[in-house]
């Protein structure tokens, strides 16, 4: 490693994370290259280490399992049904939904269930997303278990956006009342269909949260909702852009 | 190297025969000399070439591309009104390459169908199945004048250089000047491009150029694409856009700068605009893979095999006949599908059934964008939309998703 992840592009092309920020408290892009993000619970490093030091032994670890994987599977990494149903949606979701963007959610890894639950709602439109209605139904049509049990099995690369350790460490404060649901490290809860959040794109991050506080999205959930209305009660936008570090 | 694996286990247990039946047998004796090749290494062809390999890296990859960098059209409307920079969208086939795909930066210059081969400068290359996904040629023709003038009169179409020069020309005119841009009838590439175009150039006008004006000569009926949204955003620049719909080009003088149209109006510019009618690229029209339009290839709508050529597939803007729109999203999709069904029928097995979907993203200034999104899927053999859905404003917040759009999409296609 210690390579561009993405050699596709320019050496001198502009991050469009500094061309169009995110809004709110410009997020200080440290890392060289778009589509890099170190940040929160991944790892904090010096900007000229190599992105190959920058990576955390558990995300070395994770590469080398899904490494070994596919290699033990002896299959092509596209021939089961779930790679093949869900191969429209690398275009926004990253290949094998690593999603490489700010704002488009990481689906390698997630939890099945509430995988299928999001797919339901959005195709529904309790969710609203005009992205995503469409695509749910598309899913819906094809397979939703197929697309699941793909996503679920395929291992998260971490978000690698070097954040501002102010934002981590003010947002690391307000986390605290995130962890009794979402898990001491983010990590969720497959039995209570909670998501997992460690490592999600921290811009979806933001904007799922400002959706809960407007009450665009609600859980279903009586006591969540109320859990949730009375943390996001007291919080604005500035925070859920420091929250959306500590992923 | 993971097939070659499950090739021995299966040679060595004995079980290659009893899964893989006769037909099966005789692919496997093929098996050494299956070629693909793909001509064309924009949004369809690059996709293709890299899914194929990662599919079946038994099979070998030729990529015909005459560019050595890929410029992204999206997004090169905002170079016009200098809020992104062309280098930000200029990409490199290294990627590729790291898949095994092989790449030659010429053109291809003919197909012969019968003999499986295509030709590429003095060699002759064969081919097992054939993807070709040129995108589109202008035809400059159609237009009076337009062809003796169109190295100074710019379409900007291809993203490349004349996405520079126009951006140059439109920020180098007076403040008080007069641009005129004119759109083709339909099918043309990206049906929402020129309306993004116009917002954009006009929000240009707006902020920087306040005395000066837009004029739009749209050949079709009326916005074709976010009629709605469109609609909305050219009122919020009602002082610098003039929008005249079914109004199509008819000729350029580049002596008086002057544009005719079909109703007998006459306006004079100072920078111009002419985004030409078009048609299936030059190599496609030339292998006869286009219908009787001689514009656009038909398909078949789950292998996109040509209807007129067998063991050749055409894919991305080059197509006709689906209810999909010419978009980079589309032509990734259809890269994708046509890249596992190429697999499957080489490998003896049915193609499976998939649709494409199209996430289609247009800026109206220099923060925020619009989309609108569709879902297909396949009914008797057919691409049919399951549901369209449009962004309800214009927002930050879909722009912000737009640019996560492009890190994933090109990383899709070349990463
Ligand atoms: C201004 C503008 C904005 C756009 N915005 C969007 C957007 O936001 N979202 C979106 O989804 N789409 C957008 N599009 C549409 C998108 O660019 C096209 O739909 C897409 O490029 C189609 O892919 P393709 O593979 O068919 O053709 P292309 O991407 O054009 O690729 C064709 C390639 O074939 C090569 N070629 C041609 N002939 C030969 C030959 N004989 N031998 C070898 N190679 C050959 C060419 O050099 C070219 O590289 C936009 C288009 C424009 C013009």
């Amino acid at each position: 490693m210690g390579k561009s992840l993405t050699p596709f592009r320019r050496k001198d092309a502009v991050p469009h994370e500094k061309l169009f920020p995110l809004p709110l408290r410009e997020r200080p892009v440290l890392s060289a290259v778009e589509g890099v993000r170190v940040r929160g619970v991944v790892g904090r490093s010096h900007p000229h280490q190599s992105i190959g030091l920058r990576l955390s032994l558990w995300t070395s670890f994770a590469l080398i399992g899904f490494m070994l994987a596919a290699f033990a599977a002896g299959a092509g990494p596209l021939d089961s049904p779930g790679a093949q149903k869900s191969l429209v949606c690398s275009a926004c979701h990253g290949f094998a939904g690593n999603s490489p963007g700010n704002t488009m959610p990481i689906l390698a890894g997630i939890n099945a269930a509430y995988f299928k639950k999001a797919i339901k709602d959005y195709a529904e439109g309790k969710r609203t997303s005009p992205e995503m209605e469409p695509y749910a139904k598309y899913v819906m049509h094809f397979g939703v278990d197929d697309i699941a049990g793909y996503f679920a099995a395929q291992k998260k690369q971490p978000a690698k956006v070097k954040a501002d350790p102010k934002a981590i460490s003010r947002g690391a404060t307000l986390a605290t009342q995130c962890v009794q649901c979402h898990g001491a490290s983010g990590e969720g809860d497959t039995d209570k269909v909670i998501p997992a959040l460690r490592g999600q794109a921290a811009g979806f991050v933001q904007a799922q949260l400002a959706l809960f506080k407007e009450n665009k999205r609600k859980p279903e959930d009586a006591v969540l909702d109320e859990n949730k209305k009375r943390i996001l009660k007291g919080l604005d936008d500035n925070d859920f852009a420091d929250l959306r570090e500590v992923c | 190297m993971q097939n070659l694996t499950r090739r021995n286990f299966l040679k060595a247990s004995g079980l290659g025969a009893a899964l893989w039946g006769v037909g099966g047998m005789r692919s496997f004796a093929a098996e050494a000399r299956r070629k693909v090749i793909v001509i064309g290494g924009g949004w369809g062809g690059a996709t293709a070439a890299k899914y194929i390999r990662l599919t079946d890296p038994s099979i070998e990859v030729t990529l015909l591309e005459p560019n050595k960098e890929f410029i992204s059209c999206p997004f090169s409307n905002l170079v016009l009104a200098g809020v992104e920079s062309l280098k930000n969208l200029t990409l490199n086939y290294n990627g590729l390459r790291k898949h095994g795909v092989k790449i030659r930066h010429e053109a291809a210059a003919a197909i012969e169908p019968d003999k499986r081969r295509v030709r590429v400068g003095k060699d002759s290359l064969e081919y097992d199945r054939l993807i070709v996904s040129p995108g589109v040629d202008l035809q400059w023709e159609q237009i009076e004048g337009l062809a003796a003038a169109k190295d100074t009169v710019l379409h900007a179409w291809k993203a490349g250089p004349q996405t520079v020069q126009l951006a140059k020309q439109i920020q180098s005119m007076a403040d008080g000047g007069v641009i005129v841009m004119t759109v083709p009838p339909v099918a043309y590439r990206c049906p929402p491009g020129p309306y993004e175009r116009a917002s954009m150039i006009a929000w240009y006008l707006k902020t920087k150029k306040p005395k000066s004006k837009l004029i739009v000569f749209d050949a079709n009926k009326d916005i074709v694409s976010k009629t709605g949204l469109f609609k909305a955003v050219f009122k919020d620049y009602a002082a610098n856009i003039d929008y005249r719909p079914a109004q199509k080009a008819e000729k350029i003088d580049i002596g008086a700068k002057e544009v005719t149209t079909d109703t007998g109006d006459k306006v004079k510019y100072d920078v111009v605009n002419v985004i030409p009618p078009q048609r299936a690229g030059a190599i496609a029209v030339e292998a006869d893979l286009v219908g009787g339009d001689k514009r656009w290839c038909e398909v078949d709508h789950v292998t996109y095999e040509s209807v007129k050529q067998k063991n050749i597939h055409v894919i991305g803007d080059a197509t006709i006949g689906l209810p999909v729109p010419k978009s980079g999203n589309v032509a990734n999709a259809m890269g994708k599908i046509c890249a596992t069904a190429v697999v499957s029928l080489l490998n003896g097995k049915e193609p499976p059934v998939l649709a494409p979907g199209n996430t289609c993203y247009s800026w109206v200034n220099d923060k925020e964008a619009i989309a609108v999104v569709n879902a297909y899927k396949i009914e008797n053999g057919k691409v049919v939309q399951i549901e369209q859905k449009l962004t309800p404003s214009k927002s930050v917040a879909v722009a912000q998703n737009s640019l996560a759009w492009r890190a994933s999409i090109w990383n899709d296609m070349l990463g």
